[in-house]
């Protein structure tokens, strides 16, 4: 169930990416597939055990606790690639007036023909 | 001497703090200060390490005192010391531009340093993760780079580069989860150790799962491929070269199309050969032909002089990646010719970079349609000589030595050899085409513009002409002693110590070369008849949308875990798949 819903997240994103037409859709469905793959990892860590992993004393049946400490690295790196995203399409849309991608292209081509 | 590794990617760090403390305080001179400081404490590093790496060593460093698998180590090998020389020979040339340019601001240089760092994290790592980690700061640091002007074209051209570099960043990840759930780790050397000591000791009830493993790390070996592969730039993930490394600033392009597309190539290399991956390095082999082919047609079409040398770049990589393929085998000679071809590349290509830089700067036209602007002095066109004999493959260059390497692999497949030498006789025709820009003639009419030209005329520091020289002879270096640098730089670094080198300088080559160069001029008085020029104008304006060139990474992905496992799969081996109770 997990992984389907968690397969759903992922091809929601993907087809986000590729379908949209509006930037700002394209970059919050850059962040959706980002986000189903730090999910992803923390799922399947979790299938290891049950009780998180702080090693106390009587602690024991423990979560994989590595794809947790990595994805905490995924997610600073998507938020900065997502903030970058963001301030270019707003600098694009100040001096372009759009941010449709089609529009974008048409007067793009236009400037060079 | 271990602690060194550290310091490689260190240095450029805190040296980049230092340029946005520069930034605050207003001192750009500090900034520069602390870039050229950092590169020339890199050199000297590299150059301490000789002897380590002379001896055949593979030094290693656990970061932090955690060994793996628990923690992260950075490996440094023959391979990963000439890569790091090359991307930091490339740099210091990049920023000696630079400071001639006097463009630029201290934030400038902090992003230039971030990328040199995270090239020197990608090329050190011996873990998957991290590796993804440097990618992500050498990706974020060029989108930047990219957008320095804040042209909105600029600025929409890097854009598309981020939102393409990001899914293939996530197809990466998905690798990267698939490796973690089969093998429990995400070492490259664990890796490789335990693939090739799997195999025919596998007990029978292991051997299952074994099989199991090898069909996910097949699947994976496909994605990280083309997750770092997007950035390597072959066919079909090209597509955000040309715009990116057009749109950037003249020593960012040099860095980009010079060392950073290497890298990562160099970083597929090592995945692929730890994974054991005969399959799809063996696809390399077709795509890269193709790649060559496909790009040098588009060069040729450009107009504008950078996105000429843009597409170049992507060409050039069909040779590198096809040498490469042609390795599948296990041969020793494609490497060598793969990485030959990899070094002189990076040398001549940011040459011409530099050098059509340096006449953009000074007729402050791009365009090889429009005339206009001064001519450049004479002497520049040197420089672009050196450069455009030494793309072309010409002698004496180093990458005359490196393509006829390359070339010499094909001669039991005269399709491919065919596209190859096609490639190289376009090239050729594409950078005559590309010397207009320095025989600009003076616009006749309008002197008094010519005049007030003439003493407003940007000027061309020292500090550009110490880095184009610098690289100049680099580029005739390698093709007056090609048997000593290959012997004492290429051969050790893939392995392959007491290889044969096949000698390059014999009359069938030089005379070869002969015939490429007189084709190439047939073909550039081709191109310029007005029927061909309509031909190339409707190539020039077939444009790939975004969501296209999206969909494209989307079928690479595909392409490469169904066609490359069908060549051959990874073999399988015994993991322990969790360090933890599972």
């Amino acid at each position: 169930m997990a992984a389907a819903l968690i397969l759903l997240l992922i091809l929601t994103g993907v087809a986000g990416m590729i379908l949209a037409d509006n930037l700002i859709k394209k970059i919050m469905s850059l962040s959706i597939l980002n986000s189903a793959l730090v999910i992803l990892f923390v799922w399947a860590g979790s299938l290891a055990g049950s009780e998180a992993p702080i090693l106390l004393a009587g602690v024991r049946d423990i979560v994989d606790p590595l794809p947790q400490a990595v994805m905490l690295t995924a997610i600073v790196i998507g938020i900065c690639v997502t903030a970058v995203a963001l301030a270019f399409v707003l600098r694009i849309h100040d001096s372009w007036g759009t941010v449709s991608r089609r529009r974008l292209e048409e007067l793009r081509n236009k400037e060079d023909g | 001497m271990a602690e060194a590794l550290a310091l490689l990617i260190l240095l450029p760090f805190t040296a980049s703090l230092l340029c946005l403390l520069a930034r605050f305080l207003r001192r750009l001179l500090l900034a520069q200060i602390a870039a050229a400081v950092s590169i020339a404490g890199i050199l000297l590093i590299l150059a301490l390490l000789v002897p380590a790496v002379r001896g055949r060593a593979v030094l290693s460093y656990a970061m932090g005192g955690w060994a793996e698998p628990l923690g992260i180590a950075l490996y440094l090998d023959g391979l990963a010391w000439i890569a790091s020389v090359m991307g930091t020979v490339v740099g210091l040339c990049a920023l000696l531009f630079a400071f001639g340019e006097k463009r630029y601001r201290s934030d400038f240089y902090f992003f230039f340093l971030m990328l040199l760092a995270g090239m020197e994290g990608v090329i050190l790592t011996g873990d998957l993760f991290n590796m993804f980690v440097f990618i992500e700061i050498v990706s974020i640091s060029s989108y930047l780079l990219i957008a320095y002007s804040l042209d909105p074209a600029d600025l929409w051209a890097s854009l598309r580069y981020l939102l393409l570099s990001s899914l293939s960043i996530a197809v990466f990840l998905m690798g990267l989860f698939l490796v973690y759930r089969s093998t429990g780790t995400f070492s490259i050397r664990l890796i490789e150790a335990s693939l090739s000591s799997g195999g025919g000791s596998v007990p029978a009830a292991a051997s299952a799962s074994a099989a199991g493993t090898a069909k996910a790390l097949g699947l994976a070996a496909a994605a990280l491929t083309v997750g770092v592969g997007l950035k390597a730039a072959f066919v079909p993930l090209h597509t955000w070269l040309p715009d990116a490394h057009a749109a950037a600033p003249h020593p960012v392009s040099a860095l980009l199309s010079g060392v950073m597309i290497k890298i990562s190539f160099l970083a597929v290399w090592r995945i692929l050969s730890a994974f054991s991956s005969t399959g799809i390095q063996a696809l390399f082999r077709w795509l890269g032909p193709l790649t060559a082919l496909l790009a040098v047609v588009l060069a040729l079409s450009q107009t504008d002089g950078k996105r000429l040398l843009a597409f170049s770049s992507v060409s050039q990589m069909g040779l590198i990646t096809a040498a490469f393929g042609a390795a599948a085998g296990g041969e020793a000679a494609g490497l060598i010719a793969s990485l030959a071809h990899i070094l002189s590349h990076s040398l001549f290509k940011s040459l011409l970079f530099l050098s059509v830089g340096a006449a953009i700067h000074l007729t402050g036209e791009r365009d090889l349609q429009r005339s206009g602007g001064s001519p450049p002095p004479f002497w520049l066109m040197i420089f672009f000589l050196v450069g455009a004999l030494s793309i072309s493959g010409l002698p004496p260059t180093g990458g005359y030595v490196s393509k006829t390497l390359v070339v010499s692999l094909f001669k039991s497949s005269p399709l491919l050899a065919t596209a190859l030498r096609l490639t190289a006789v376009g090239t050729a025709a594409s950078m005559i085409k590309l010397s207009g820009m320095f025989r600009r003639s003076r616009a006749a009419s309008l002197p008094e513009a010519a005049l007030t030209a003439e003493s407003g005329r940007p000027a061309l520091s020292p500090f550009c002409l110490i880095a184009l020289s610098l690289l100049a002879l680099l580029c005739l270096a390698g093709g007056v002693a090609p048997r000593f640098l290959m012997q004492s730089l290429v051969l050790p670094a893939v392995g392959a110590p007491r290889a044969r080198f096949p000698s390059v300088y014999t009359a069938r080559h030089l005379i070869e070369s002969g015939i490429y160069a007189a084709l190439a001029v047939g073909l550039y008085l081709l191109a310029r008849t007005r029927r061909a020029g309509k031909v190339l104008k409707g190539i020039r304006e077939l444009r790939l949308s975004l969501n296209g060139a999206l969909l494209l990474v989307v079928a690479a992905v595909v392409v490469f875990a169904v066609i490359g496992n069908m060549l051959g799969g990874v073999p399988g081996g015994l993991f322990y798949p969790s360090l933890f109770s599972r």
